[in-house]
This record gives C-alpha cells, structure tokens and sequence, in this order.
C-alpha cells in the first residue's frame, strides 16, 4: 500500500505534466522516497523533461515574437527542430540585409518551396538592375537638343554657343548621336534638273554664236 | 615522397582520379570518409592525448581550407561573391550546406552554420562539438582569400545535439 508521500509525489509529478500538456511552465518536484527507488528514478526523468520543456518554451516563445537573436537552449534536444529553424531564420535575415545592400550573388537552398521563390526574387531584382543600369548607359550616351535653337531664317545656319554659325548638318552632328547621309528630294531633284538644262542651253548658244 | 620528413601537401598530390579510377569514379560513400576521420581520430588520442589530436585534426583542417580556397575558389571575386562561391562549392561537392547568419565586415566576424555537414550529421548525440577539422578548414579558407589569421570555433554541433553546425569566425588581431 503507498504511503501518503508516495501519493503525494505522484500526483506532483503528474500535475507538472499535465502543465507540459497545457503549454504551461512546469516546476522541478523534489522526490526522495526512500522506499520506492523506481519512483525516485521516475521523477528525476519528469524532471530533467520540465527542465528542458520550460528552456524550449522561453526559446520558442522569444522566436515566434520576433527575437532572432535569443540565445538557443545548449544540449537539448527537445528544442532541436527549432534551433534549426532559428539558424534558418538567422540566415534569412542575413540574405535579406544583403539584397537591400546590392549583393544579389547569394541564393537559398534547401528551404523548400521558400528557396525557389525567395530565389526567383532575388533573380528577377537582379535582372531589375542589370536593365536599370544598361538604360542609365544609354542614356548616357544619347545627346539632347532642347530649348530654342537660334537659326538664320535664309540659310537655315545655326548659332552655337560660341556665337559663330555653323551648318545645320555640322550642328546636329556635333550636338547629337544623329549623323547624315545626303540624298536630294524630288522637288529639289526637278529644280537642279531644270537649271541643269538652262545652264547647258546657255553654253551651247554661247557655242554657236560665230 | 609522402613519407618523407621534408613532404608538404601539394593539391597535385590528390592525383588523376579520373585516370585513377575510370570505374569506380570521383564518388564514395560518406561513411567511408567518417571511416578514415575517426578512426584516425581514434589513434591520434591513444597515441597523443585527445588536446593534441583535436589541435592536429585542427591544423590539418586548415591547410586543407587553405588549398581549397587558393585551388577551387575564386580568389579574385569580392567578398560577397566569394561567399556565394564557398556555399555553391561546398554543396556541389556535398561537403555541407553553408549559410550565413551573421557577417561584420568591418570587425570581420561571422557566424556561419553548415547543415547536412560531412564530419557529423547523423553522428550519434554526445554531449560535445566534434568538428575541429571544420573548425580549421574554414580558418584556412578566410586566411587564403584575406591574407588575415583567423579563428573558427563550432559553438553548436549535430553532436551536441544541435542539428546543425554553428561556427564563430573571427580575425585575428
């Protein structure tokens, strides 16, 4: 028949294990029973176990408020799972830190679905900059004529900055990307042509005069 | 050669492998490895005294990182390509998964962890760190590419029941 300690003992422990079951914070239970070894045995287990329990739950309770940096619980292996999940988050944070610095060589591995995706983004950020800046160099590259340009209304000259006039060609070439290629229009094709003709009467009555 | 007093690790001493062993190929299985890791490990405490096998394992772990870095790395990337690089070559060659988790460029400290770690993962729980040779191989590594001493000192191990590696890196003074 149990002693009154030997009850006493038992319903302690069994109360800091009901408080394990509730998410609550259990207490160590002293049990020195002189007669019952097996129970002495039994509560040293369920007392390393609520030891290791509240360690966990102060651990995972500053986890899930945000607190990366808690110190993990050393050697037990109850909070095993979430120290992994501490070092994975620990490694997130740094990864994060890196793209928001410009470092997009980094990747993620093994982290499921979060690896492809987090990847993905840090892919598509990297594609983001390497078209920003080819724009930024072409932009660089290409001259703008703005404002008011001053230009003589009869021979089409322009004036620079140094106030000397200068080709309409020989300017947008000089202020611009844009180069020229010469042609001549139709109107202006008949126009020559015709003077053409005229100057070639000219010659030739000139010729037969004696 | 290799018995030599005077012998110095050299990568070429690492031979042809694939000339070596055009059936059997570049791979084997990790336990081969462990095989080889402790039972040397084994001998160096009988024969030594565990302090001076760990500081042996310690020593060569270093000089291995220090040939890898000068052999396999790209010295030349910037800091953070050249850890993007360590992580991409330690997990094609299935050494370890490397993350970062800290890093101080300025102070330079880190703290890196290594998951699925070659030495220890899946080693029975026994209540202490176990990767002395990663310890040093990871020193040797930050001293190639940096020109700079450093220490490295796994804090968390599979071992100690962490399930993964954690090492304190820092320069020093």
């Amino acid at each position: 028949m149990p002693d009154k300690n030997h009850q006493l003992e038992i319903r302690l422990l069994n109360e800091q294990l009901a408080h394990i079951l509730h998410g609550e914070r259990g207490e160590t239970v002293e049990t020195v029973n002189d007669l019952d070894p097996e129970l002495n045995e039994l509560g040293e287990t369920v007392n390393r176990l609520v030891s290791a329990y509240n360690d966990m739950r102060e651990f995972i309770l500053s986890l899930a408020q945000g607190n990366l940096e808690v110190p993990p619980p050393l050697h037990n292996l109850l909070a095993s799972p979430f120290k992994q999940l501490q070092a994975s988050l620990l490694h997130l944070t740094w990864q994060t830190r890196q793209i928001a610095a410009g470092d997009y060589s980094q990747r993620v591995y093994f982290m499921g679905d979060f690896s492809t995706a987090f990847n993905s983004m840090v892919e598509a950020l990297e594609e983001k900059r390497r078209t920003e800046i080819l724009l930024r160099e072409a932009q660089a590259k290409v001259k703008h004529l703005e404002g008011i340009i001053p230009i003589c209304m009869y021979c089409k000259k322009i004036r620079d900055d140094m106030e000397s006039w200068q080709q309409l060609e020989q300017y947008i070439t000089e202020h611009s990307e844009a180069l020229f290629s010469h042609g001549i229009c139709p109107e202006c094709y008949g126009k020559v042509r015709s003077d053409m003709g005229n100057k070639k009467a000219k010659v030739e009555a000139t010729k037969k005069k004696p | 050669m290799f018995k030599s007093e005077f012998y110095r690790f050299s990568w070429k001493d690492l031979g042809d492998i694939e000339a070596g062993r055009p059936n059997l190929g570049n791979l084997m299985n990790v336990a081969v490895y462990r095989l080889m890791q402790y039972t040397l490990r084994d001998v160096l405490n009988r024969h030594l005294s565990v302090e001076k096998a760990t500081e042996l394992l310690r020593e060569a772990g270093k000089l291995a990182g220090t040939e890898f870095c000068a052999n396999v790395l790209d010295r030349s990337l910037p800091f953070n390509g050249f850890v993007a690089d360590l992580q991409e070559k330690l997990l094609s060659l299935k050494i370890g998964v490397m993350r970062v988790e800290k890093s101080d460029l300025g102070k330079m400290e880190f703290i890196l962890t290594v998951d699925e770690d070659l030495d220890c993962s899946g080693l029975p729980l026994a209540d202490e760190t176990v990767c002395e040779y990663d310890e040093g191989f990871i020193a040797g590594v930050l001293e190639a590419y940096t020109g700079r001493e450093f220490d490295a000192r796994e804090v968390d191990c599979w071992a100690s029941g962490e399930r993964t590696c954690r090492f304190r890196v820092t320069a020093r003074e």
